[in-house]
């Protein structure tokens, strides 16, 4: 028996609203729907209430958000790429699912194969963000209770946006985030159970699960963000006032060139934030500063860098083996995620110590937490062991720093004489073949075998150190340590200057912009996210973000592609990118928002708008907040060197947003797009919110997630995935413009679906505007004159007026829509507003 | 699926009834000289990826547009589907131009969820193509690769 509700109505303004109304079952939660609903500044107004069907979603399972994720799937279904003709699942397999309506034993066929599969990769992703979110509470917890007060900075207005919408309640001490990410886990254990053998069987079903488990990345991710901010001093913007932002925080040495290898080097990898920071303590403490270089790989190296202003960024996570062969640090302090599995035995070769920190990477080390320090050191100083395990950062950090300084000018490593070991290559071609980038390797080391090492040191340029060409190679070979060594030189040049990771875009900066995207000032937001595993991935990011600032997008960044970025020349202002554009969150500017977990300050910024424009209640409040992004926001995500479950799950949790997701080419190994289908007619509609008219509308944004093979096609897509249905007049314009203008400069031609775009010749840019109207009239049939519209061609094939044709095609400018039947305002509301 | 010679290529384009080419973004000037004089002995339709859609717009080709390899694949596996050119949905796709590890993985859509055959004239083997080429040199792949266009 349920117990009696403490209360069944809540009254808002002189209106009671029944519990029961708002959410299927309020017991034992009254007091946090009374919360959502009344709270002074972010809850609802009355009238809102009145105004549509309001339901609320309090720490929702995926079931509960279907309404929504049914909206996008319809429109987006997956289109997947299967990784094998056989399902393996479970022990009647195997089951051959490749032949036309091919069904395994248990009914399975390939799409739900692959579903089970996109869900199974989304939940091992935000897994990472869960796990390592609580690892952060129980570090957090040693050292405060669990009343400590934790937030973004003080000057934030919308305390944790990202679990709010989810959960419901905002998050103002260790204990609120306890909470929300209880909610997490038990949710991602439900999502990984429905992924498992005779359970969902349905493929919309598990891609909506996929959705919530990105949901609960980007929930876990922020609640990172909090602890790492509040409880280990990592730089928030949002400590700061407006005039301190442009030059805000710090910058720090970015590249292989910038470690002093004279000293000591002490090297984070993975996620290793926590020992990091209680390393840079401990050497303050004993003055050694100055003395020891701390230096970062991937995520560790961009959160060290957001608490030290020394610490020194070597690179993306795919640069570890660059960092190691190199031989640059003295001991790795490894944490979690993005570390490859060899690199136990790499180190080993490189006469590097290693001391694991996490439960999720113990690289069969021996468990030493429980020894003394003085006995982990001495054990790995005279190579009993490669390395320890320590799972206690205090202890990993003292153990670190006493390692570096013995070990420091001890090793006596060397790359391999390249023209000597070259001679053994009998030119098969394997390498060629098998490197993911197909780069010229073959013919590179049939120079290098005459004694020319300058074609390996172009493989460099375009190198990720993945080592395949190595572990591939019949003659064993050890080619990656012959490219960085045709490119030592290079490496010693490697030396540039990148913003610290500075948290969330703050709200002074938000509102500022807010209204810039109606006006047109800005196109939209562009974010860079996921790794650098494309050819020439560091050029190639810094050029479009360099690209899209330059053409007025707000650009922000997050995670390894932020440090990818730093690198980039711009030569009109002869400065790398951080250091040519300021650190705003505002035209000409470029924000490095921090590591992975840092993608929630741009998911952050994203719902930040839907407030400060449509004051949309947030708690709980996901369909409504999304529906607003995805019909008017041009936000979206480029991902383009995506490699871990990570970014997967990232991207599921952007998508449900509403947010498009642009991924580089080895994106396609993630094996599902989400795709429109332009020429389906059926999918492309919208309600008026007023009047509830389903409108025919643009085929915008045309795709939610999808690859690309290049960076001009990526420039191309981010600018066409901008597009909105309730673009104001203006931003409509200046998005065209850039569409228009990219597609011309990349591809000699203007792209063949621009009819498609336009609502009414008014919005159709002036500088293009009598090209434009001629071929709308010779290619697709519109009557024009004197570069005014006379009529257009309806998709059906109707001639309209343009008036006709703004009422029957897209969404009149300005006017209230959704995609959600019971966001539109009830008849009984409407007829009030109409007396009114 | 099936490793094929060099001298297989002129009977496989030539039993299809419509076929289509798609450059992708690793396209070379063989690639982009022979997929033109393919496209006109034949009469046929380039889907223009990545970013070769300059090169043949350099050149003045006109059978072409700018397509994405993804919206390719998306197209092909809808029901009502066309071809760019409106002659119905092509029955072979000729692919060249593309990174082996990346053109798989939409090759694997195309082979699972449609009855296209795909050739691919790329100087690798691709597993989930219908009929594909072994590795050869640079030189050797370009000289049969003209070869085989020449016998059409």
């Amino acid at each position: 028996m349920k117990k009696e509700p403490e209360f069944r109505e809540v009254k808002v303004g002189k209106t009671n609203i029944p519990l029961k109304d708002l959410v299927r079952d309020p017991s034992g939660i009254e007091n946090v729907i009374k919360e959502a609903l009344t709270e002074p500044r972010l809850g609802w107004a009355e009238r809102r209430l009145q105004q549509i069907d309001v339901k609320l979603h309090f720490s929702p399972s995926a079931r509960e958000l279907e309404e929504w994720d049914k909206i996008l799937l319809d429109r987006y279904p997956p289109v997947y790429h299967p990784t094998t003709d056989d399902c393996n699942m479970c022990p009647l397999g195997p089951c051959n699912l490749l032949k036309a309506n091919a069904k395994g034993a248990c009914g399975m066929d390939m799409n739900t194969k692959m579903a089970h599969e996109s869900l199974t990769k989304s939940c091992k992703g935000t897994s990472i963000q869960i796990s390592g979110a609580r690892d952060l509470i129980k570090e957090a917890l040693k050292r405060f209770d669990m009343a400590k007060e934790i937030s973004h900075g003080e000057n934030v207005r919308y305390p944790s946006i990202n679990p709010c919408v989810l959960v419901g309640f905002d998050i103002y001490t260790i204990a609120d985030a306890d909470r929300a990410l209880l909610y997490a886990e038990q949710q991602i254990a439900e999502l990984l159970a429905s992924a498992t053998y005779g359970n969902e069987s349905d493929v919309i079903d598990l891609e909506e699960k996929a959705f919530h488990a990105g949901s609960l990345f980007l929930l876990a991710a922020e609640i990172a963000e909090l602890i790492k901010e509040a409880c280990f001093g990592l730089c928030s913007a949002s400590s700061k006032n407006l005039v301190d932002l442009p030059n805000f925080p710090h910058f720090v040495d970015q590249g292989a060139g910038t470690v002093d290898t004279t000293k000591p080097v002490i090297m984070f990898a993975g996620s290793s934030v926590v020992p990091g920071v209680e390393t840079v303590e401990l050497l303050k403490s004993k003055d050694l500063i100055e003395k020891i270089e701390v230096a970062g790989v991937g995520a560790a190296g961009i959160d060290i860098g957001r608490y030290f202003e020394g610490t020194k960024n070597v690179g993306s996570a795919t640069d570890i083996l660059k960092i190691i062969r190199l031989g640059l640090p003295d001991v790795l302090v490894a944490g979690e995620q993005c570390i490859p599995l060899n690199i136990l035995a790499e180190c080993k070769n490189a006469q590097i110590p290693v001391i694991a920190t996490s439960n999720k990477a113990c690289m069969g080390l021996d468990d030493r937490t429980d020894d003394e320090v003085e006995s982990i050191v001495s054990d790995i100083v005279d190579k009993k062991i490669p390395g320890a395990l320590v799972i206690d950062s205090e202890k990993a950090a003292a153990a670190a720093v006493q390692i570096a300084q013995k070990i420091s000018g001890t090793k006596d490593v060397s790359l391999p004489d390249i023209e000597k070991a070259a001679q053994a290559c009998v030119g098969c071609g394997t390498c060629s073949a098998t490197c993911p980038n197909e780069l010229m390797i073959t013919e590179a080391m049939g120079s290098a075998k005459q004694g020319n090492t300058a074609a390996l040191s172009e493989v460099y340029d375009s190198c990720i150190y993945c080592g395949k060409c190595e572990s591939t190679c019949p003659g064993s070979i050890p080619i990656l340590s012959l490219i960085i060594k045709s490119a030592q030189e290079k490496i010693d040049t490697e030396k540039y200057k990148m913003r610290a990771g500075r948290g969330t875009p703050s709200e002074l900066e938000f509102r500022d912009v807010a209204f810039a995207f109606g006006f047109g000032t800005v196109s939209g937001i562009v974010a860079f996210a996921g790794c650098g595993a494309n050819p020439g991935s560091k050029d190639d990011v810094g050029y479009m973000a360099n690209k899209l600032i330059e053409l007025n997008y707000l650009v922000l960044s997050g995670g390894c592609a932020a440090i990818d970025m730093a690198s980039y020349y711009n030569d009109f202002k002869q400065k790398h990118l951080y250091e040519a554009w300021n650190s705003l969150f505002q035209i000409e500017g470029i924000v490095n928002c921090g590591s992975c977990s840092a993608l929630s300050h741009i998911a952050r910024g994203f719902y930040k708008y839907t407030h400060v424009i449509a004051r949309t209640p947030m708690r709980a409040n996901y369909t409504e907040q999304a529906d607003y992004i995805y019909g008017k926001l041009p936000c979206a995500i480029i991902m383009w060197g995506p490699v871990s479950e990570q970014m997967y799950a990232a991207a599921c949790g952007f998508a449900r947003m509403g947010v498009t997701v642009v991924m580089g080419p080895h994106g396609a190994k993630f094996n599902r797009s989400l795709m429109g289908n332009a020429n389906d007619r059926s999918k492309w509609w919208c309600y008026e919110g007023f009047t509830g008219k389903k409108n025919e509308v643009e085929p915008c944004p045309p795709h939610l997630i999808v690859s690309v093979e290049t960076k001009e096609e990526a420039l191309v897509m981010v600018t066409r995935l901008l597009f909105r249905t309730n673009d104001f007049r203006d931003g409509r314009i200046s998005k065209f413009d850039s569409y228009l203008t990219m597609y011309e400069d990349y591809f000699k031609g203007l792209p063949e679906d621009f009819n498609k775009f336009v609502r009414s010749d008014a919005e159709i840019p002036w500088t293009k505007k009598h090209k434009l109207m001629r071929i709308l009239k010779e290619k697709y049939g519109w009557e024009t004159e004197n570069g005014q519209l006379i009529r257009a061609k309806h998709p059906d094939g109707r001639m309209l007026s343009p008036e006709e044709y703004a009422a029957e095609y897209g969404i009149r400018v300005g006017q209230y829509s959704t995609f959600v039947p019971r966001l539109i305002l009830k008849a009984d509301e409407r007829a009030k507003q109409e007396e009114e | 699926m099936s490793r094929i010679s060099f001298a297989e290529i002129p009977a496989l384009i030539k039993d299809a009834k419509n076929p289509m080419i798609v450059t992708g973004a690793k396209s070379n000037d063989c690639i982009i000289e022979q997929a033109m004089k393919l496209s006109d002995k034949l009469g046929i339709h380039i889907a223009a990826t990545g970013n070769t859609i300059a090169d043949f717009r350099g050149k003045d080709f006109k059978r072409c547009s700018k397509e994405w390899i993804a919206e390719v694949t998306n197209f092909m596996i809808q029901p009502e589907w066309q071809g760019y050119d409106g002659k119905g949905k092509p029955d072979m796709i000729i692919f060249a131009g593309y990174l082996s590890s990346v053109l798989d993985r939409f090759l694997a859509t195309l082979r699972a969820f449609t009855s296209c055959k795909t050739l691919t004239l790329d100087n690798k083997y691709m597993a989930n193509a219908t009929f594909s080429l072994s590795p050869l040199s640079l030189n050797d792949w370009e000289t049969k690769l003209k070869d085989a266009i020449e016998q059409i």
